[in-house]
């Protein structure tokens, strides 16, 4: 039992850095964090994502982007720490100390790829099994003109835009999901944009589409 | 205050991760305008071209105006 814990602690540490987290108010409640991954394992994952990953093109009126759901993926072993169940523990208990409230160990991971011409209108993402959203950027650099920003906004117009975050590899940006958590990815001009999405489930969620932590 | 350190907030100013140039903003926000226009337009163009069962579209009734005056 005692090399088990030891084990799950040294896994935890090789994935998870998040050891800085900054609570912000305006527009809406969101925390901010440097560095959501270990180095070593922003690059792994990173090279999986440009080579090893298999995407599904999604289209609607207010986006359009390439996404993967991580629970289709376990059988890749590199990319397992993403799932560790005390990786997500850490995380979990990280994200509720975070925003000042419990969430929920009931947790959604998905990455999205957006190239050139791709998007995201604005829009709140309002859905009843989703509490809280946790987004990391990964990438090689992308230039400030690229394209591709995470937008918070205190509206639904783009007279509303409050923030527009840069897009540094490893960092993470969480906010809780309601009627007013208005966001939108602008439009990625050049290169290849990356994000790993942590949803955060209500208990009543029924799509079994979740990793759990313990 | 909008912000609450919750560990080593010396080591890290949030206010990095915030574009704050100009010329990047107002490209960001213009891009938005057009997606918002262009996804505006959708809806309208939707509800204009939704035909009730057995009845006529927002649009056919704008059409026959338009020709009745034309005419």
């Amino acid at each position: 039992m005692m090399t088990d814990s030891a084990t799950a602690i040294e896994t935890n540490d090789d994935i998870l850095a998040f050891g800085t987290v900054v609570r912000r108010t305006v527009p809406y409640l969101h925390i901010v964090s440097p560095q959501f991954y270990t180095e070593l394992f922003a690059e792994t994952l990173l090279r999986w994502l440009e080579s090893g990953a298999t995407w599904r093109l999604k289209e609607a009126p207010l986006f359009k982007q390439y996404e993967l759901g991580f629970t289709h993926f376990k059988h890749c072993a590199e990319i397992e720490g993403l799932w560790d169940p005390g990786v997500l523990a850490r995380l979990r208990d990280a994200v509720s100390k975070g925003f000042g409230v419990p969430v929920s160990g009931r947790i959604n991971i998905s990455a999205h790829k957006l190239v050139a011409g791709q998007h995201g209108s604005i829009h709140t993402d309002n859905e009843p099994d989703e509490t809280h959203r946790l987004v990391v950027q990964l990438n090689r650099g992308r230039a400030s003109d690229a394209g591709g920003n995470l937008v918070l906004l205190s509206g639904p117009t783009t007279d509303d835009m409050a923030i527009v975050f840069k897009q540094e590899t490893n960092s993470a940006v969480g906010f809780g999901l309601g009627p007013a958590s208005y966001h939108a990815i602008g439009r990625v001009r050049t290169g290849t944009r990356f994000t790993i999405i942590y949803t955060f489930l209500t208990d009543a969620v029924t799509v079994k589409n979740y990793f759990v932590a313990p | 205050m909008d912000k609450v350190a919750m560990s080593k907030p010396e080591a890290f100013d949030p206010e990095s991760l915030i574009e704050t140039d100009p010329i990047i903003l107002k490209q960001v926000q213009k891009d938005l305008s057009e997606e918002y226009i262009r996804f505006m337009s959708l809806v309208l163009n939707e509800r204009l071209n939704a035909r009730p069962r057995g009845g006529t579209s927002l649009f056919d009734h704008l059409r026959k105006a338009a020709s009745n005056e034309s005419s």
